[in-house]
């Protein structure tokens, strides 16, 4: 279609101005600044509406400064119709109106006028001005060969630096031998993570690797805690032994004299013979020792003033050795109790005196505590495997018991932990603050012991106390009567009597010397030196002396023999033990190695807890496996990048190589016409100097007028753009019957020198003769028919 | 007699694209695949059903599944204790391996083998079969149809079957293949997108119970089935945690950020879903709005949303004004030869051998997705930059 007329309302400098435009082409002349490229601007703004007022667009709206409307109208003809196209401000590019011969018809009809073409395209296509032909000045001979090559599609330029853009785009994101680009790295991520995956074991499998080494390592755990159980006993009976070895070594040298118990003498045989000896003797003595000494008689005086208190002394001369006896039992009883005191708390390093044995309401409340909040997951786990125990068969029926005892040791060890808090008070108070509840419990046992221990050792005492004491009146009483000796005061109260028995036969005998006759003494000693040896016979001796030593050696052993008593009773069971070691210090070696062993075997102990916690964790770990499905998590993460990336790279790729492919095809499909108009243009455009432009094998041959063939790359950079203008003008034509809107120039060739400048309004006159041209410029430099020329003045406008 | 037909559970779902979102949202997601799967064995114990039919695919993965088929067991222990029955078949995720399950399953559970078997039960004194098998391998290629007995002695008999219609790689069938067999109920399995293909007897897709990504889409659930009279009625039960929606916005030539914004809040308002948002029109939005949202601005904006979850937003660029529409025969001449599968495969051998890539590109749906993509592609270039 043809411009036939232009109607401006408002549109920057111009108000109010109405052209009409020649059909074939029409001269725009004017100065600088008036109004040449508005006019132009104008064109494009009714077609294809205003510039918006965002981003850039913004400083090519020209929206006129005063009241005016903004917009305006054009006149196309068709050669039946005339089309006018009215747009005025509005919103999204302005309001438009179509009118066909005065008749408004629908605004999709544009496209009768403009072809399809958007504005962009149109100024791609029809539109040449400096900046055009600058920016073809400024590509390189490579860029400018493929632009050349590609001129056969709309906006092909454009196209092309699209094309470039998404090649740019997809090289962001991944060259085959790059290393950084986002694609890259997620392939190698993709790698990496694949990789960690096959690492893991499959679950199922190591599940039961880890139960059955667990199973192995709670096996020799169990093992290694009895024998170090063990270690411990013997530690503490080695203990006891050390404590006991003194008294063991004493007991042992006593019992290496032979005592004899035998052939003990009689109470009445020694009292007898003590009678009968002095009777003797003071018999012998009679003449010259018939009366008592001083010291014999204030004795007896003595004797018979307290005689009462002093038999009674007698008579209770074995309970006071029962006492004795009593006393030293009780003493070696509270020896025991000690020791045994002792070895509970070296048992029970935990163990303080402070603390009191739980109540069975206590106990109780401890038990309570434990229940609540118990960790139902591990509990759960528990049950499950309880319930494998009874679905499975085989290995699995072990395994799964090993889960439930390690699950529900590790819910009750769990627990312990939690319910501390919760009756932490009346631990406090019970004296246990600071043990966890298993140690509370395992520690009742000892402190029930120990109570008991010391109940007794309190009636020890008491009855101790009360032994001691009625020892001390009997102390006190002896005292009175200058009986007490420290040592042993039986003995003294024995020899006491015996000296008394001796006076009172002394006394006997005086008596009855003053009574009987003076013969009848000599019978009388030979009945008594025969009584006596009847004595001395039956004790084995012959004299009154050697009975007398024998009477003091049988006290001596009988005090022995009290002593090794006591001292068997001390030692005890240990006896057997005890006599396994010669000496000392073999005893002291052995319970060394014992505590060595011990500490080893804590040490080994304590490591096999650990492993046995590491493995717990393990597989517990792999149960929750949270690590595996993080990484799954992961590699999801990392596939959907994958896919994503790599669409975005291809999608630049292909669009890239299609662009090219587009322009390719359209060009090998419009070129062998095109080159037939743009042969013609080129010869105009250089002055005659270029014939012919022939296409072979894609590349296009420029033919000189001297028959000399050029490549592109061979022309000069003028030649090359005029060959290119060419092109773009012949394109113009070829499309004429699909796009037949004016061709707008805008001072494009001022470069040119005039006489090519002249060529070019030939050229333009040639073009004309299809396609409607407008032609803005500055300079008339050659003689162009009047009717043809739009002569602008500054004062044109407004 | 009552029973529930549930199929692709999918149970340890993991979840791509939500790193972004609050660590509550990526903990629900990454339990929705169980959390649906308890609806279904609550659902049967509401509903007193006499037994439950999973149709394959109830594992996600079945390498390292311990802590799905604990929980398995679990629901299936519960199950056995309301006296309800559970008829399996594995299916080609969860197909079944020698060193398969750990775990065993209480004695209410029957899964079927690799070859077609019929159990059969009694139940409101009606004889009940129930026909079906599992994969032991990633494929089955056989016409294992062909092997389902027509129908046996029985009152009701119900077939259960993990396959794609006409798909060479899962068990292909023939809706009248399956309806020749004389079955009164075809339980399938293995496509997501819930479907009927039959009503009289009815054969049914139940879909996933879970949405498991952007394309998985619409509520998702399961089928409780009563047969009463000889008369069987199919009631959808939903399960899914979040629903996957597809939504469109058209952008104008004035939005800003704020409208879009704006735009996108009145179109997040049902609780629970996950959106994937198309801008169409992405064309008329300036380069400012444009940047914003490529620099994903918007989607920062509603990260923090408890319920109604902007997943992601794909701007659509579409062709402006009849762009160059005298060459367009050339852009339609050059597009047979420029998305050429096996040009494209040729393209870069190191993207090719990734098995991920490979598996994309060998998609049905590749080629028509990465035409939109490029078309978008161009537009986006060509109209903005």
């Amino acid at each position: 279609m043809k411009l036939t007329k232009i109607k401006i309302y408002g549109f920057g400098k111009w108000i109010d101005q109405e052209f009409s435009i020649n059909a074939d082409y029409q001269v725009v002349f004017g100065p600088n600044e008036a109004g040449k490229t508005t006019l132009l601007m104008f064109i494009k703004s009714i077609l294809f509406g205003f510039a918006t007022n965002r981003g850039e667009n913004k400083y090519q709206q020209y929206k006129p400064k005063k009241g005016t409307q903004y917009g305006g109208e054009l006149e196309f003809s068709d050669g039946d119709s005339i089309w006018t196209v009215v747009r005025v401000d509005g919103k999204s590019g302005g309001d438009l109106t179509l009118l066909r011969d005065n008749q408004q018809v629908p605004n999709s009809l544009m496209s009768k006028i403009t072809g399809g073409f958007s504005k962009e395209e149109y100024e791609r296509t029809h539109v040449l001005n400096d900046e055009s032909i600058f920016s073809i000045y400024r590509l390189t001979a490579e860029q400018l060969e493929t632009e050349i090559m590609s001129v056969g599609a709309v906006g092909s330029k454009e196209w092309l630096a699209v094309a470039d853009d998404m090649e740019n785009d997809s090289d962001q994101l991944y060259k085959s031998r790059g290393r950084k680009q986002p694609l890259v790295q997620a392939l190698d991520q993709n790698q990496k993570l694949l990789k960690q995956k096959s690492q893991f074991d499959n679950q199922q499998m190591a599940f039961k690797d880890t139960k059955e080494q667990l199973k192995a390592l709670q096996i020799s755990a169990s093992e290694n805690h009895l024998q170090y159980q063990r270690a411990i006993e013997e530690q503490n009976s080695l203990f006891g032994l050390l404590k006991k070895w003194p008294k063991y070594q004493e007991y042992k040298q006593m019992a290496q004299k032979n005592i004899n118990e035998y052939n003990q003498i009689t109470t009445d045989d020694w009292e007898e013979s003590l009678r009968l000896n002095q009777e003797l003797i003071t018999l012998n003595n009679s003449q010259q020792a018939a009366s008592l000494t001083d010291h014999e008689q204030s004795q007896l005086d003595f004797y018979r003033n307290n005689r009462f208190e002093l038999d009674d002394i007698k008579k209770h001369k074995n309970d006071l050795q029962q006492l004795q006896f009593k006393i030293g039992d009780i003493n070696r009883s509270l020896n025991n109790n000690d020791n045994q005191i002792d070895q509970l708390f070296s048992q029970n390093p935990q163990m303080d005196e402070n603390m009191q044995p739980l109540k069975p309401d206590e106990m109780l409340k401890l038990n309570d505590a434990s229940k609540s909040g118990l960790n139902t997951p591990l509990l759960a786990v528990s049950a499950v495997a309880l319930v494998m125990v009874f679905f499975m068969s085989g290995f699995l029926k072990f395994a799964a018991g090993a889960v439930f005892l390690v699950s529900l040791i590790a819910a009750i060890y769990q627990q312990r932990s939690l319910s501390n808090k919760s009756s932490d008070d009346f631990l406090k108070q019970r004296g246990y603050s600071g043990l966890s509840k298993q140690v509370v419990k395992q520690l009742q046992t000892s402190l029930v012991q120990l109570r008991q221990i010391r109940e007794s050792q309190e009636s020890l005492e008491k009855s101790l106390h009360e032994s001691e004491s009625e020892l001390n009146q009997w102390k006190i009483q002896l005292q009175k009567f200058n009986l007490n000796v420290q040592t042993d005061p039986v003995t003294n109260i024995e020899n006491y009597f015996d000296q008394i028995h001796l006076i009172q036969t002394k006394i006997q005998l005086i008596n009855s010397t003053q009574i009987e006759s003076e013969h009848s003494h000599i019978d009388r000693i030979e009945a008594l030196k025969a009584s006596l040896s009847v004595i001395l016979e039956h004790n084995h001796v012959s004299t009154m002396d050697e009975l007398t030593n024998l009477h003091t050696e049988q006290k001596n052993n009988r005090n022995l023999i009290n002593q090794l008593k006591a001292d068997k009773v001390y030692i005890g069971e240990d006896m057997e033990q005890l006599n396994q070691f010669k000496s000392l210090s073999e005893l002291s070696d052995r319970s060394k190695k014992v505590d060595e062993k011990v500490r080893q075997f804590e040490q080994a102990n304590n490591q096999t807890n650990r492993q046995l916690g590491s493995l717990k964790e393990k597989q517990e770990q792999i149960f929750d496996d949270s690590s595996y499905r993080r990484l799954i998590s992961e590699l999801k993460q990392n596939e959907s990048d994958l896919v994503e990336l790599y669409d975005e790279w291809l999608a630049d790729r292909i669009a890239g190589n299609w662009i090219h492919r587009m322009l390719n095809l359209a060009s090998e499909n419009r070129y062998p016409k095109m080159l037939q108009t743009a042969k013609h243009y080129f010869n105009l455009l250089t002055d005659g100097n270029y014939v012919n432009i022939e296409l072979n094998d894609q590349k296009l041959k420029l033919v000189k007028s001297d028959k000399i063939i050029f490549d592109v790359h061979e022309l000069s950079k003028a030649t090359t753009v005029q060959l290119y203008l060419s092109l773009r003008l012949a394109f113009i034509t070829e499309i004429y019957d699909l796009v037949n809107l004016p061709i707008l120039i805008d001072d494009a060739f001022v470069d040119f020198d005039s006489n090519r400048t002249e060529n070019i309004m030939e050229l333009v006159k040639d073009i004309s003769r299809n396609n409607q041209i407008i032609y803005v410029t500055a300079r008339l430099t050659s003689e162009i028919d009047n009717g043809h020329i739009l002569k602008l003045k500054e004062g044109n406008h407004a | 007699m009552k029973f529930i037909h549930a199929a692709d559970l999918h149970i340890d779902t993991p979840f791509a694209g939500v790193n972004g979102f609050s660590s509550e949202l990526q903990e629900n997601l990454k339990k929705s695949t169980y959390t649906a799967a308890k609806k279904v064995f609550q659902t049967a114990i509401d509903k007193k059903v006499d037994f439950i039919i999973l149709a394959g695919d109830i594992f996600d993965d079945t390498d390292r599944s311990l802590e799905a088929q604990s929980f398995l067991k679990d629901q299936f222990e519960t199950m056995n204790k309301y006296g309800i029955k559970v008829y399996l078949v594995y299916g080609n995720h969860d197909y079944y391996r020698n060193d398969y399950s750990i775990i065993k399953f209480p004695n209410n559970v029957t899964v079927f083998g690799s070859d077609v078997t019929t159990a059969s039960l009694e139940i409101d004194n009606m004889k009940v079969g129930i026909t079906g098998f599992s994969y032991y391998q990633q494929h089955v290629s056989a016409d294992m149809v062909s092997q389902y007995p027509s129908r046996g002695k029985f009152d009701y008999q119900i077939g259960i079957l993990h396959a794609g219609v006409m798909d060479n790689n899962y068990a292909p069938f023939k809706v009248t293949d399956l309806l020749s067999k004389g079955y009164d109920y075809w339980a399938l399995g293995h496509i997501h997108k819930r479907e009927i293909l039959n009503k009289i007897p009815y054969v049914i897709y139940p879909g996933d119970t879970q949405g498991r990504n952007q394309n998985d889409l619409g509520e998702k659930g399961f089928y409780l089935v009563t047969v009463k009279d000889r008369i069987t009625t199919a009631q959808f039960i939903p399960s899914s945690v979040y629903i996957w929606r597809k939504e469109v916005i058209d952008a104008e030539d004035d939005d800003t950020l704020d409208s879009l914004i704006s735009k996108i809040s009145n179109i997040l308002v049902n609780q629970n879903t996950m959106t994937t948002l198309t801008i169409n029109n992405a064309q008329k939005l300036s380069d400012e709005v444009v940047k914003s949202i490529d620099r994903g601005e918007i989607l920062h904006h509603f990260r923090n949303n408890k319920s109604a979850i902007l997943y992601k937003i794909y701007p659509k660029y579409n062709k402006d004004n009849n762009l160059s529409e005298i060459d367009q025969k050339y852009w339609d001449d050059s597009k047979t030869e420029v998305f050429d599968l096996d040009g494209i495969k040729d393209m870069d051998s190191r993207l090719y051998n990734n098995e991920v890539i490979r598996e994309h590109i060998n998609q049905t749906d590749f080629l028509k997705n990465m035409k939109e993509l490029v078309e978008n592609t161009i537009n986006k270039k060509y109209n903005g930059e």
